[in-house]
């Protein structure tokens, strides 16, 4: 088969020692900025990327992905210990992952958020490989009307990400998405809510916003309360790897996450923060025990930290095969071939079908280093549960303060940071989640577009999300998601009301 | 009796973007302009947050007051809240490497009883590797204090 | 004791650190001593971003102390501009600046800044290429066609833009255009030249709006796109015979890629900056690095930048003017 011919070619010049080199180095700072909370792969590479002139193309592109796949494996330790997305896509590891770790169960976590990591990993490079032409065009056949229906879709999973209040969580959706809408209307240029803050123009932006609602939330709240001795987990570690239950559990969730994310990150602007989300309502949905989530179900970590590491696979391909960026880290690996003088899209298949194979070739070596970097890791991850919460605590919060400055290198941000941070507190306090509104802030700008280019298209006609055959499909599924879970939800209130009836017929009144 | 603050606090906030988002133009249901979304979202803030006071009213001859402002020391988050913003201030004038030391000495002397020499000894470890790691390997540019640092 | 000596070598260790790391004590007439930022105003892989990295590689060889890239995005540039409008000026803060981050805030809602004085203008490096682009399929093969066309259909011209006539300088070249031609485009606002380009090739859109990049070419040399018009004067090497605004109306586009540097900056670092930068215009990967990304490099020394900007302003003013009572009229 000439696949495989074409991947021991790409295997031979992977292997090369200056090549493996240069791998592990990316995927080591990869991992390293994951941890960090708020550094992101976009600054470390672009500070790496004069660096990388003096190699040639290839060794270029090793280490630039590697920092951004590593970086997909680092970010979910420190939402499992303290509660901290790494970064965005992190942000749903948080729910249950620390759940996890309060109870003593940090290690597991970890642990399979590794092994995930990998298997979604893999799993998208395998998809690359073979169905990346095929993927591409269908992707270019995805405008605005497709992307709107999927998004509609997409909104419908907010109901899911909450184990509280139903409206509460449409609540903070539609807080969500006026939050993401700040800025500067692409449209019509006109100021949205800014209040004079230039730094707003092009919107609130997303590290700040969950470092503050997440962290600095979780460190006010703990705070509170006498520290004197206190650690995040009290009484012994036990358990640093998953154990069989563990595996049984979390062996279907990495399969459904890694076909979930790879598709999800082929989409424009899709990526892993979407399929982290996606795949967290998507096992929720089908567990036989939608209750446990919320209180530490491992299949919420498993999920989405497969998803997010297949969505960085599905990411590539928009890039390989067309030359067109999906997200802006592959805009920033374009600028990088272009630089070495590599053009990728259509002809570059053709052309230097050397780079694309050796490439993939190196991220499944990337992929298995990083498994046997973060498995030895996880035990000296979990003795940060063991510091008293009173030295923690500062640090997490110099993290914080440090994360959220070097997104933009601006103070003003660090003060957004804060003053969501004061937000996420007061709603933890009176038991309204952040989730919901995350996944909503980060979907709601691009539903207005989507919306708004889709109407232009059509000159006014809202028919064009049903005529056109993939976008009819993702509206009926949009609509369907919503009733499965209204309906429920109604007929568990009738129930209710009539038990109460019941009851109080029963009794009687007792004043 | 504190529940339907946040209640409240919501439809505020829900009504301001409304009217804001009509301010903006609202556009035709055809052509949404720019307030389209903020009014859509923000009705339905309000609405919610409508729905949710009625059911808390509904829901308070049932259950006990939960209390959330007993027992717990929230000055300190005030306190907390405080140092951070002015560190952020500080930081523009006194540069990084002094504005962290002081808030690492603060934050691990002022919230719990910790001895003098813990405090310093930590804060002082805490800024020489927040430096190293950020400024100098990460180059992160952080602002200049008077003293070009 | 033990402790009290404790606590006095690591308070050693570091006024050590301090002193190894670049302090600016002593006032001396040699610039630059440190290195010296420089705000890029768009997100990192971006045309201006790698222009830039590219301008500040060739610089470097000939500095002693290094410029540093730093990405400052968003606001249509105005985020980095204001960083540089308010840093000292010392010559330790530079920035990147496009025509759309220069001409179009000051005529904006709540302008950042009103007019161009406020920044030091030191030299102009470069220039963009805006061609419009249909599909080969499209029934338009030269721009006649094409706004014959689109004055019969205004409102089946699906253009694809990135912003707004208020933020991005080409929509307001565009319609400007539209004045002139007597026709109406129905404009399409994407985030970014890229998600232009697959609109296009999806066929969601039947005209590019936007930069050519390297993304774009590949696809027009193949015959899958065609370049039927410029806005602005400059052209694709080896596609010069396809009209541009210039050519079909007098209407240009300023070429801007400009270094600046807050308002007041002394003489001689302004004079060191223009010396380093127009050795780096000629340096020969700088210009590599250009020409892949079909970037003209076009050096402009300060004089003759400060003349340009004046002229643009002005010119962009009576644009901006007329739009706006355009505008009033329709609401009317």
């Amino acid at each position: 088969m000439e696949i495989l011919q074409n991947l021991f070619a790409g295997f031979s010049i992977a292997f090369v020692a200056v090549n493996l080199f240069y791998c592990f180095t990316g995927v080591l700072i990869g991992t390293l900025i994951g941890v960090l909370p708020g550094i992101g792969p976009v600054a470390t590479m672009s500070l790496l990327l004069p660096v990388t002139y003096k190699m040639d193309p290839i060794q270029a592109i090793i280490v630039l992905a590697g920092i951004y796949y590593g970086a997909m494996y680092g970010g979910s330790t420190t939402s499992i210990l303290v509660n901290i997305p790494g970064e965005a896509a992190s942000v749903v590891t948080c729910l249950e992952g620390y759940k996890m770790a309060q109870k003593g169960r940090a290690g597991p976590a970890l642990g399979i958020a590794a092994f995930g990591s990998l298997i979604g990993g893999c799993f998208s490079l395998i998809g690359l490989m073979l169905l990346a032409p095929t993927l591409a065009s269908f992707a270019l056949r995805i405008g605005p009307p497709e992307f709107f229906s999927f998004l509609c879709t997409g909104l419908t999973v907010v109901i899911y990400l909450t184990s509280g209040s139903i409206i509460r969580a449409l609540m903070m959706a539609a807080l969500g998405i006026i939050l993401g809408c700040i800025g500067q209307d692409p449209e019509s240029g006109s100021f949205r809510f800014v209040f004079g803050f230039h730094h707003l123009l092009s919107g609130i932006d997303l590290v700040p916003f969950i470092m503050g609602l997440f962290g600095i939330s979780e460190v006010f709240l703990n705070i509170e309360k006498r520290l004197q001795k206190r650690t995040i987990y009290e009484g012994d570690i036990k358990d640093l790897l998953p154990n069989l239950q563990d595996w049984k559990g979390s062996i279907k969730p990495i399969l459904r996450g890694s076909i979930l994310g790879f598709l999800v990150g082929i989409l424009p602007g899709g990526g892993p923060v979407i399929s982290s989300f996606a795949s967290y309502a998507m096992e929720k949905k089908v567990s036989k025990h939608p209750e446990k989530f919320g209180s530490g179900a491992i299949e919420g970590v498993a999920g989405p930290e497969t998803a997010n590491n297949a969505a960085t696979g599905g990411s590539f391909i928009p890039l390989f095969t067309l030359g067109i960026p999906s997200n802006v880290v592959m805009a920033l690996l374009l600028g990088a071939l272009v630089i070495h003088g590599v053009t990728p899209g259509p002809l570059l298949m053709q052309q230097n079908p050397k780079i694309f194979w050796s490439v993939v070739a190196s991220m499944f070596i990337g992929n298995g280093m990083l498994l046997v970097l973060n498995l030895p890791l996880i035990w000296i991850w979990v003795q940060v549960l063991k510091v008293p919460y009173r030295i923690l605590f500062p640090l997490i919060l110099l993290f914080c303060l440090v994360g959220a400055y070097s997104v933009n290198n601006s103070n003003f941000d660090v003060a957004l940071m804060l003053l969501f941070g004061v937000l996420g507190y007061l709603m933890r306090k009176f038991k309204y989640d952040a989730a919901p509104m995350v996944l909503a802030f980060v979907l709601g700008p691009m539903f207005e577009n989507s919306l708004r280019q889709s109407l232009l298209l059509s000159d006014g006609s809202f028919g064009i999300f049903f005529t056109r055959p993939v976008a009819a499909v993702g509206m009926v599924a949009a609509i369907l998601m919503l009733l499965s879970s209204v309906i429920p939800f109604i007929r568990k209130k009738r129930r209710r009301i009539l038990e109460e009836e019941a009851v109080d017929g029963g009794i009687g009144k007792i004043n | 009796m504190t529940q339907w603050m946040p209640s409240i606090f919501w439809i505020s906030i829900g009504t301001y973007v409304a009217i804001q988002a009509y301010l903006l133009g609202l556009g035709s249901f055809h052509q949404p302009g720019p307030g389209f979304i903020f009014f859509l979202a923000a009705l339905i803030l309000t609405f919610l947050s409508v729905i949710d006071l009625i059911a808390t009213f509904i829901a308070r001859s049932e259950e006990k007051e939960e209390r959330i402002w007993f027992g717990v020391q929230w000055e300190r988050v005030l306190l907390v809240l405080g140092v951070l913003s002015a560190y952020v201030f500080f930081w523009n004038v006194l540069g990084f490497p002094i504005s962290t030391f002081l808030l690492m000495i603060f934050l691990f002397k002022g919230i719990e009883p910790t001895r003098w020499w813990i405090a310093l000894v930590a804060g002082f470890i805490t800024t020489l590797t927040a430096y190293y790691i950020f400024k100098v390997w990460l180059a992160i540019p952080f602002p200049r204090g008077f003293l070009g640092v | 004791m033990k402790r009290i000596m404790f606590i006095l070598g690591l308070v050693g260790s570091w006024v050590f650190l301090l002193g190894t790391s670049n302090l600016a004590w002593a006032k001396d007439p040699d610039y630059p001593v440190r290195p010296i930022e420089l705000y890029l105003p768009m997100s990192a892989g971006g045309s201006t971003d790698l222009a830039s990295r590219a301008l500040i590689n060739a610089a470097n060889k000939h500095l002693p102390q290094p410029i540093v890239p730093i990405n400052k995005p968003g606001g249509g540039g105005t985020i980095a501009a204001m960083a540089v409008k308010t840093a000292k000026p010392d010559g330790y803060a530079l920035g990147t600046i496009t025509m759309s981050g220069a001409l179009t805030p000051p005529f904006s809602e709540q302008p950042p800044y009103k007019d161009l004085n406020c920044f030091t203008w030191i030299v102009n490096f470069g220039t963009f290429v805006f061609p419009v682009i249909v599909k080969n399929e499209a029934p338009w093969k030269t721009w006649r066609e094409f706004t014959e066309w689109a004055r019969k259909n205004p409102r089946a011209t699906k253009l694809g833009i990135t912003g707004s006539k208020y933020s991005d300088y080409k929509a307001l070249v565009l319609w400007q255009v539209e004045q002139q031609e007597k026709a109406k485009f129905t404009y399409i606002a994407f985030k970014g030249s890229a998600e232009v380009l697959s609109a296009i090739l999806g066929g969601h859109i039947n005209v590019y709006g936007s930069t050519v990049d390297a993304a774009t070419m590949p696809y027009v040399q193949k015959g899958d796109l065609r370049i039927i018009a410029y806005l602005g004067n400059n052209k694709v090497k080896g596609y010069e015979d396809i009209p541009s605004t210039k050519d079909l109306y007098g209407i240009e586009i300023p070429d801007l890629l400009a270094i600046i540097g807050p308002q007041g900056l002394p003489d001689q670092v302004v004079k060191k900056l223009e010396e380093v930068f127009a050795k780096a215009v000629k340096d020969r990967e700088y210009v590599e690095v250009m020409n892949r990304m079909h970037m003209p490099v076009i050096y402009m020394d300060r004089v003759t930048l400060k003349k340009q900007i004046d002229e643009a302003f002005a010119y962009t003013a009576k644009a901006y003017e007329k739009l706006k009572e355009e505008e009033a009229k329709e609401k009317k």
